[in-house]
Order: C-alpha cells, then sequence, then structure tokens
C-alpha cells in the first residue's frame, strides 16, 4: 500500500474510491474529534455523538463522491453532512443544546489529548482559534442567533418565539452577522491558510 | 420580480438564514427556486454556507473514545465494495456514449432496489439503500459526463485477448490533466474473489493504483480512475485481475489490457 503521509484530503478520498481503508483511517485521523466535537455539541450525548461520528464515516467511506470537490473545501462539507445527522438525532429527541461559550466553559478551548493526528490536531486548534476571533467580533446578539440557528437547528421564526423579540430582529441578526462572520473569514483567509 | 412578486432583493436578504437552514420550509423554496436561475445568489451562497459551516470549527476538539476508530474500520471493511459496473461500448460516437451512460446508470439503481427489495422486504431499509444506490450512480455519472464533456485528450486501450474475444477500449483525460475516464469492451467476467485494477506506470516503471472494477456480462465497463498526481506524470496503463474487494497494492495477476503514451507528441 502507498503510505498517505501529508496527503490531501482530495487525495485521500481518490484513494478511498478505489477502497483502500488506510485513506479512510487517515481521514478518520484528521478529522474525527471535529466530527465527534460537533456532534456531542449537538446532541448532548456522548453515545448519539459516537453514532453520528461513525455514520458520518461509513457514509464517506460508502459513498465518498457524495463529496463534490466544486462546491467547496471538504472539512466545511463534512461538518454540514455531521450537523444534519446530528441534528435529525436532536429533532427526533427534542434535546437542548447548549451556547458554545458553556461548551468552551466545560471543556477548555485546549484541544484534550488522544488518537488525532498531531498535524491535524495542531492545525484544527490554529482554525478553531480563527474561527473564535472572527466570532468574537461579532455582536454578542449576532452570534447568539447564528449559535442557535447552527447549533439548535432553530429557525428564525422559533428564534424569535423562544427570545421573545420581533421576528424582524432575529432577520436583520442573522443576516448581518453570518455575513460579517463570512467577511471577516474572507480577510483571514482561513481556508487558503489551512487547506 | 417573480411572480410571486419576490424580488432578487428578498432573496438576497434571506441567503444568510437559508446558509444556517434557518428558514421556514415555504421560504427555502422560494429562495431554492431563485437559486436556481440567479448566479449572483448561488456566489453569495457559496460564501456563507461557508461562514456557517466554519461554526463547527469553533468548538474546543474532543477526541472520540480511542475504541471508535476501530469500530469505524472495522464496520467500513464489512462492507462490500461498490466498483463501478459498466455497460458501455468503446468505439461509438460520444454523443451515443452519454444516452448510454444515462441509462446505465439507472439501470444500475433500479437493480440494486429490486434486489435488495427480494432480499431485504423491508420497505425503510430498501428506501435508504435506493436513494444511496441512486445519489452513488448519479454521482459517478456526473464525474463521468464532466470528465468526457472536457477532455481533449485520450489514447487508445489495447487488450492482451490471446486469441479471444477482442478487448478494446479508450483512456480520456480531461483538460485539466487531473481526471481521466476509462472506456473498455470486452473484458470478460471475473469470479466473485477478483476484480479488475488499474495501475497508472511512471517513467521509472512504478505502478500507481488508479482504482477497481468489475464487468458483466455485457464485457464492457465506464471507470473513473484515481490519478495521484498530474496524469503527465504517468507514461501509460495497464490493467490487471486482482483479488477482491480491494484490489493489490502492486500488480500480482495477469495483466488483460494496457497502453503507452508519449505527451512529447502532443
Amino acid at each position: 500500500m502507498v503510505g498517505h503521509e501529508e496527503l490531501s484530503d482530495e487525495a485521500l478520498l481518490q484513494a478511498m474510491r478505489a477502497r483502500q481503508p488506510e485513506a479512510l483511517a487517515q481521514l478518520y485521523d484528521r478529522y474525527a474529534a471535529a466530527v465527534y466535537s460537533l456532534a456531542r455539541m449537538i446532541t448532548r450525548d456522548d453515545g448519539a455523538a459516537e453514532d453520528v461520528t461513525q455514520e458520518v464515516f461509513l457514509r464517506l467511506w460508502q459513498a465518498p463522491e457524495l463529496y463534490v470537490p466544486e462546491r467547496g473545501p471538504f472539512a466545511p462539507w463534512l461538518l454540514r453532512v455531521t450537523r444534519n445527522r446530528a441534528l435529525d438525532w436532536v429533532r427526533q429527541r427534542r434535546r437542548g443544546t447548549a451556547s458554545l461559550a458553556v461548551m468552551i466553559d466545560e471543556h477548555g478551548i485546549e484541544p484534550v489529548g488522544g488518537g488525532e493526528d498531531p498535524a491535524a490536531l495542531a492545525e484544527r486548534t490554529i482554525l478553531a482559534e480563527h474561527v473564535r476571533q472572527a466570532l468574537a467580533e461579532l455582536e454578542p446578539s449576532q452570534r447568539q442567533v447564528l449559535e442557535l440557528a447552527y447549533f439548535a437547528g432553530l429557525t428564525q421564526r422559533e428564534m424569535a418565539d423562544m427570545l421573545g423579540i420581533p421576528l424582524g430582529t432575529v432577520k436583520t441578526r442573522v443576516r448581518t452577522g453570518l455575513r460579517r462572520l463570512a467577511d471577516l473569514l474572507t480577510r483571514e483567509r482561513i481556508w487558503t491558510e489551512t487547506e | 420580480m417573480d411572480r410571486d412578486g419576490v424580488t432578487h432583493q428578498d432573496i438576497w436578504h434571506d441567503l444568510p438564514a437559508y446558509a444556517l437552514g434557518a428558514l421556514a420550509d415555504e421560504e427555502a423554496q422560494r429562495v431554492a427556486a431563485h437559486l436556481r436561475v440567479c448566479p449572483v445568489c448561488q456566489a453569495e451562497l457559496a460564501r456563507l454556507d461557508l461562514a456557517a459551516a466554519t461554526l463547527g470549527f469553533a468548538l474546543p476538539p474532543t477526541p472520540p473514545p480511542a475504541t471508535l476508530k476501530d469500530r469505524v474500520l472495522t464496520a467500513a471493511l464489512a462492507l462490500p465494495a461498490e466498483a463501478p459496473v459498466g455497460r458501455v461500448v468503446a468505439t461509438v460516437h460520444q454523443q451515443r456514449w452519454l444516452a448510454r451512460l444515462r441509462r446505465v446508470a439507472w439501470a444500475a439503481a433500479l437493480v440494486a432496489l429490486l434486489v435488495e427489495s427480494l432480499v431485504l422486504g423491508v420497505l425503510g431499509v430498501r428506501l435508504e439503500h435506493a436513494e444511496r444506490a441512486q445519489a452513488q450512480a448519479n454521482a459517478r455519472l456526473a464525474q463521468v459526463l464532466a470528465i468526457l464533456r472536457q477532455a481533449d485528450w485520450s489514447a487508445p486501450v489495447l487488450g492482451e485477448s490471446n486469441g479471444a474475444a477482442p478487448i478494446a477500449g479508450r483512456v480520456y483525460v480531461d483538460s485539466q490533466g487531473v481526471a481521466g475516464v476509462l472506456i473498455i469492451d470486452g473484458l470478460p467476467p471475473l469470479p466473485a474473489q477478483n476484480l479488475y485494477q488499474v495501475w497508472l506506470i511512471r517513467p521509472d516503471g512504478q505502478r500507481v493504483n488508479g482504482g477497481v472494477f468489475t464487468v458483466d456480462r455485457s464485457r464492457h465497463a465506464v471507470v473513473f480512475l484515481q490519478a495521484p498526481d498530474s496524469w503527465t506524470a504517468f507514461i501509460g496503463m495497464g490493467i490487471t485481475v486482482e483479488p477482491s474487494p480491494g484490489g493489490s497494492v502492486k500488480p500480482t495477476g495477469p495483466r488483460v489490457a494496457g497502453c503507452t503514451w508519449n505527451w512529447g507528441e502532443g
């Protein structure tokens, strides 16, 4: 087997299409912590997070062609799949979701040691710091609605009801917040630095 | 403004909520309809999608339990390999290929559905598998069509048939020189424990795995080829018979077809 050390995500996906399990193992090492963390954040359940993580990687193994490179980088796509799976689980059980601040309070922002590829872990840690810095530049009210939409899967109407504020206010916060975040991430060249 | 009085500006305002999945179903459908015809909004959505997905990376990375990796890999290896199976003749005109390719994709999905419906008999499981089979067939077809549309280089592939039925095909490479498609005709079906494996040949003779595939009784195959480097790094290609499901690290079985090329000749 040809080694997969330091291969790009795309090269590993190509190897997966050729049914090389080592490629799956490498992608797992690279992204399992990110996938598991997001699933755990959304489901608030360790067992469910494990199930979602397993399901995401098995689906990738079975159908790597579901990722289309022309539509964007691999890592955000993988997290979109993870989020959708985790939200499906939550919607079936209607579990609560903590805020990003609570999650960081509980677990800190330093990575927990584990079996992940050290280089990948370092890269993810740097990326997480960039994203947190960008989020910190948003108004707290904008950050709140982005987190409720992303991590809890709430619609704008549900957020308005939950927060007791007009729907129009939620819409403005969502619109302004995400566009501001996109501008900040573009300015920081997040994906060109880390991909 | 469309028939419902919705303007481009209305949709533009809704794109962030759409990227976050925070619109009601009716609103999301309205945005989706506009996106199909508006490249400006498509580009903005791509940017917002990336920003939304990036939120997931703000979390403190918590590794999953160490045992999960073994569970994932064990479960993956227990799944059957899904090697591409095709039915397209290599020597016909490209437009006829495209028509046949479309039929093959639908037929593959239909066959998967019928077989699974007989074996499983459970509607939910059947639908999920059919959806996956269709998605895979569609995705594979889209890849193949994209490469064929962009292909500006091809080379004939000749079989080593030893007096048996002739094996002939052609390999196509897209204009960027990064993706290829092999269309080949005349390969005999193999027993379940074997498959065909494509090898890309470097100038120093090293063989690099280019993908595995099987053929059915039609003896035709359309194979999406994976090259770890630009195609200009290779000077030829070979096809051998290898063990199923994953093939081999290096060629071990008999060579059944292949070709060489010279990039210097354009």
